[in-house]
């Protein structure tokens, strides 16, 4: 935000006296000023999301996150994948935001699946079902 | 490489997926009682994002997919694939 008296300044009529060079050199340089923080703005906004993020919640009120959850993003076409490598799962969505909705469900549904299949997983699920177990907890109620 | 939905629910079907409806489509290989490999597809229609990890669920390298793609592999060819990547 450009300070309010800068903009008083940028906006305000006229010097009381044209002639006044000291005040016209302020507002020159509050104008050059307010253009900087302007940009600094924009780029602020313009600035790309990292590309992984830690989880700590799966939106779902019977599993509780106890170790954060890496994820990390990808382009495809018009979709943006969310990937949790370490529970070789994935998400997407049309933006980043959809797409970490998608793979907190998606992940929460593996933990449910893998639990109530435990006793007949094969090798590398029964793998991802003890790395679950390592993040997620079930909550007993 | 890109698998069409299509593409995919005709290799889950050759292959014998369990398949269970739920938000996304979640199939699962069972061979003998036990849960080898797992994926999901979601319901729209056309080319499926996630492509990639789709692939690596079903533990097949491009080559193997692309023959699953074109009806040359069958369950038994996959259970050996599966067999000897140690999944078995």
């Amino acid at each position: 935000m450009i300070p309010t008296e800068q903009l008083r300044i940028l906006n305000d009529t006229p010097a009381s006296d044209p002639a006044d060079e000291a005040h016209i050199e302020q507002k020159t340089q509050f104008r050059e000023l307010g253009k900087a923080q302007i940009a600094d703005q924009i780029k602020r906004a313009l600035k790309p999301m990292p590309d992984h993020i830690l989880i700590g919640s799966l939106r779902d009120g019977r599993l509780r996150v106890t170790s954060p959850i890496k994820i990390t993003f990808m382009a495809e076409a018009q979709h943006v994948i969310a990937e949790a490598e370490e529970f070789n799962e994935f998400g997407y969505g049309s933006n980043k935001s959809e797409s970490i909705i998608d793979i907190q469900h998606t992940i929460s549904e593996l933990f449910l699946t893998l639990e109530a299949e435990k006793e007949a997983l094969g090798p590398e699920l029964r793998l991802t079902w003890l790395s679950l177990q390592q993040k997620i907890q079930k909550y007993d109620y | 490489m890109t698998i069409k939905v299509r593409e995919l629910d005709r290799i889950l079907d050759k292959f014998q997926f369990v398949v269970r409806h739920s938000r996304d489509l979640l199939a699962w290989f069972v061979v003998d009682g036990k849960v080898i490999v797992r994926t999901r597809r979601s319901w729209g229609s056309g080319d499926l994002p996630m492509q990639h990890s789709i692939r690596q669920q079903l533990k097949l390298n491009e080559g193997e997919l692309r023959k699953a793609i074109d009806c040359t592999l069958n369950r038994d060819d996959y259970i050996e694939i599966l067999r000897n990547k140690g999944l078995l």
